[in-house]
């Protein structure tokens, strides 16, 4: 696994824990939902995992 | 090359969110689904020199989203599109009593004390959850209030 696919893998890992449903439907996309909220990511880039992260922190995604 | 990103905003029917994904694979790299609102966000990173060729690339970018999702039978209307510097980050105008008390330095109590006072800002919003403040106009009223002293008010002698 690459290092955008390890970070994504940590960040669901957590994400589930804290409630968020999490499927990785493709082996570079993740799939969070949580209520009414569908979240999927195609990260190619650390950009965009830390895009991914700071919209499920704004969904309530505990992060410290 | 500066990195910019594109957000493109669809109202929409229902739709299955992972099967939006899986046409856009390609083409975004965030897709964002509220099953209530049927708002459908798409986010991509862009390289532009400037703010017009990034514009430029964004609407293209908005084109073949707008092809693809017609090719796969989604029902959608494009409402917004946004591009900006990706380290602009979060815009941030709004605060809240934490966050504004915060900038001026003073305990939540001491805001609700202020509030209301000549010159200090308006709240913009008041929700259940308490006042919401412009930053930046609680940031100007920081720079250029008068000085305050607290505590009691001095009493006056009578040849004062």
């Amino acid at each position: 696994m690459d290092t955008v696919g390890e970070a994504m893998a940590v960040i669901a890992e957590e994400a589930e824990r804290q409630g968020f449903q999490v499927r990785q439907t493709r082996s570079a996309m993740w799939h969070f939902r949580k209520g009414s909220d569908n979240w999927i990511f195609a990260p190619r880039s650390t950009l965009d995992v830390v895009d991914a992260l700071s919209m499920l922190i704004s969904a309530g995604l505990d992060w410290k | 090359m500066t990195t910019w990103r594109a957000e493109l905003h669809y109202r929409t029917t229902d739709i299955d969110p992972a099967q939006v994904a899986d046409h856009l694979a390609e083409s975004a790299a965030v897709v964002h689904y509220h099953s209530e609102d049927h708002v459908l966000r798409l986010r991509a990173g862009l390289d532009g020199h400037d703010l017009a060729a990034a514009t430029a690339a964004a609407c293209h970018w908005a084109d073949d989203v707008d092809a693809v999702l017609a090719a796969g039978g989604v029902t959608a209307s494009p409402i917004r599109l946004t591009v900006e510097d990706a380290a602009a980050g979060p815009l941030r105008w709004a605060a809240g009593a934490h966050e504004a008390a915060e900038i001026l330095g003073v305990s939540t109590a001491r805001l609700r004390q202020l509030d209301g006072k000549e010159g200090f800002p308006h709240a913009v919003l008041e929700l259940a959850g308490g006042k919401v403040y412009h930053a930046d106009e609680i940031e100007t009223w920081r720079r250029t209030r008068p000085v305050d002293r607290g505590g009691r008010p001095r009493k006056t002698s009578p040849d004062e």
